[in-house]
């Protein structure tokens, strides 16, 4: 019962963490039981959640990372209509819908949702208001809907409003062919962040979003209570790399633009993370000690900016060998 | 019967020139309930499904027709079509294309139909050559692999890609709470169906793919065929039962080693000769099922 607490305590402050990226230094966490028990990170989302994304990095051939609190947003823009990657906080989508109107001189056609988590498709209702077609996974409808309960910390409302629900949804993936692009949306091979998770690829202009299958040089956010697994982000890597050119552009759920050999530096990362944990697991150690033994001590200078963060990966790593 | 024969000579003359498309006839009506309508015309059934969250589209006939359907479907759904979806390439499903998605229409089809429409991969007449591409704007903008799911005016629609039959990009639709399904062309309703062995089409595919119908549908599915009036589950297994026994006949030709004139001149298919029509006859039938299970 105490792991599971725990799990689900550290699980809410890495989705909170994340959701402050960018705008400030990483808040102190607090204690895991206490986070347990709180409401919702939702809840308590901090004001800068009400900003427009701050940045915006040209990709070429019209397609762009927009970049702000929570998850990078990627753009298409042409004469075929705006696609849209993501579109973060529910606190800020008019600022961003203004923000891309601004920009583009025009409003969404196409959006699609990496995952269901609120800080990428938390602005849904906002942008099917205005018009955008949602698509996404099953599985993203289905926890949205709360079809398929979730026990995420940070969890949005569930049900969703009616017009923040995917209107189109797929299992293994679905083409775009619009303003000169091939665009191709496949599903992660196994449940990785959560068990909807999608990448999204943009053949032509070679640029390849990850949703949060991949976050630049930080460990993983496993949302156990979203499906998430660690293997799947193995999985969900390796498909990347099958993907990516060595050019390719890769634009993470968060943090700055990445290369291709980033990813394999977290594909490696994962892996030893796995072997380092799977050592101690073999070896009989409680959850407390294989923690206490640091086992990801070899990538966390690169990885573990966040504090605690080597240990929460740890303790997820941890309870998925010991299932 | 008869506009079936316009249809799909049409289809067919993808290839000969439009020329069996003038005065196409005015489009008829179907309400099947739950905002479901049918519109029966030239060329393939079309499906509208009308709401608050836009109007769907199964299927958009020809070019030609394309702006009756398109005054029609704003009639009786109060709304131009918001999504599209193509059964497969031909063009008596899927020769409207331009004109919807110009009227705002998003596209939505099975890979295979894309490649084809584009003239990525060639489709091969019944005169050997190739068809022309489509046009740009009629080119689908969302492409799938297996199927898609539609979320819509409080229903849900299943769109699922089917094995080789017909051609090689079918695809069913499925209106899940009605329980109303769209076929494409992997039924036509009392009638040898065409099997487009030059777009990628299968005999024994056929087959199994209306097996796989049958094997969805319960006896109060009403089932809307490609080509045909609205059908049943029983219906569908009358077309099995058609396909099975004229597919024997016709092997036993090949087994006995006959060449298709021979085995055309022997009239295998007169048992299922209520099934022939002006496109398909019977000879035309043994054709497309001789070239189709010869090795």
């Amino acid at each position: 019962m105490m792991r599971v607490l725990l799990l689900t305590g550290v699980a809410g402050l890495a989705l909170a963490a994340c959701t402050t990226t960018e705008v400030a230094a990483p808040v102190a966490p607090a204690a895991p039981v206490v986070a347990a028990a709180a409401p919702p990170a939702a809840a308590a989302a901090p004001a800068a959640n009400t900003q427009a994304f701050a940045r915006v990095v040209d990709l070429g051939q019209g397609v762009s990372m927009l970049i702000g609190a929570g998850g990078n947003l990627g753009v298409s823009v042409g004469d075929d209509g705006i696609f849209l990657i993501d579109d973060q906080f529910a606190t800020n989508a008019e600022v961003n819908l203004a923000k891309i109107e601004e920009l583009t001189k025009g409003k969404p056609k196409y959006l699609i949702n990496t995952h269901w988590h609120f800080d990428h498709a938390g602005g849904n209702e906002v942008f099917g208001k205005a018009g955008a077609t949602i698509f996404a996974s099953d599985k993203v409808r289905k926890r949205l809907t709360g079809e398929i309960p979730s026990q995420s910390r940070g969890a949005p409302a569930v049900p969703a409003a009616r017009s923040a629900l995917p209107v189109v949804t797929f299992v293994d993936g679905v083409d775009f062919h619009l303003n000169g692009q091939t665009i191709r949306a496949v599903r992660a091979p196994l449940p990785a962040h959560t068990d909807g998770d999608t990448l999204i690829y943009f053949v032509e202009a070679d640029v390849l979003h990850t949703g949060d299958t991949y976050m630049k040089d930080r460990y993983p956010f496993v949302d156990t209570g979203s499906g998430g697994t660690q293997a799947g982000f193995i999985a969900a890597i390796e498909k990347a790399l099958s993907i990516a050119g060595p050019n390719t552009k890769v634009i993470p759920g968060h943090g700055e633009l990445a290369t291709k050999a980033d990813l394999q530096a977290a594909l490696d990362m994962h892996k030893g993370a796995r072997a380092a944990v799977e050592a101690l697991v073999k070896s009989g150690k409680t959850l407390e000690e294989a923690v206490a033994a640091k086992p990801l001590a070899p990538w966390t200078p690169r990885f573990g900016s966040a504090a605690g963060s080597d240990d929460t990966y740890t303790t997820v790593i941890y309870s998925e060998l010991k299932k | 019967m008869k506009r079936f024969a316009i249809g799909l000579a049409v289809a067919f003359s993808a290839v000969g020139g439009a020329w069996a498309q003038n005065n196409p006839p005015a489009p008829k009506v179907t309400d099947m309930g739950g905002g479901i309508q049918v519109i029966f015309g030239t060329g393939g059934n079309i499906a509208v499904s009308a709401g608050p969250d836009g109007v769907f589209v199964i299927d958009d006939q020809y070019a030609n027709s394309a702006a009756a359907n398109l005054t029609k479907i704003n009639e009786i759904a109060k709304g131009a079509p918001r999504y599209l979806l193509n059964t497969h390439w031909h063009s008596d499903h899927a020769g409207g294309n331009e004109t919807f998605a110009k009227a705002g229409a998003m596209i939505f089809a099975h890979e295979n139909v894309r490649k084809r429409l584009t003239g990525e991969v060639s489709s091969l007449g019944l005169d050997g050559k190739p068809a022309a591409a489509s046009p740009a704007p009629a080119w689908p903008v969302i492409t799938f692999h297996e199927g898609v799911d539609f979320h819509l005016n409080g229903a849900q629609i299943v769109v699922t890609k089917m094995r080789s039959s017909h051609t090689d990009g079918d695809s069913i639709v499925r209106f899940v709470e009605p329980n109303i399904l769209h076929t494409g062309d992997i039924m036509f309703n009392g009638l040898f169906p065409v099997i487009d062995l030059g777009s990628g089409g299968s005999v024994t595919g056929y087959l199994e793919a209306m097996k796989e119908i049958h094997g969805m549908v319960d006896d109060k599915t009403r089932i809307i065929p490609g080509h045909g009036e609205i059908a049943t589950k029983a219906d569908l297994a009358k077309q099995i039962a058609m396909l099975e026994g004229a597919i024997k006949a016709v092997e036993a030709r090949i087994k006995a080693k006959d060449t298709l004139e021979q085995a055309i001149a022997k009239k295998p298919l007169t048992p299922w000769k209520a099934f022939a029509w002006s496109f398909i006859n019977e000879d035309r039938f043994t054709t497309i099922l001789y070239n189709g299970l010869k090795k």
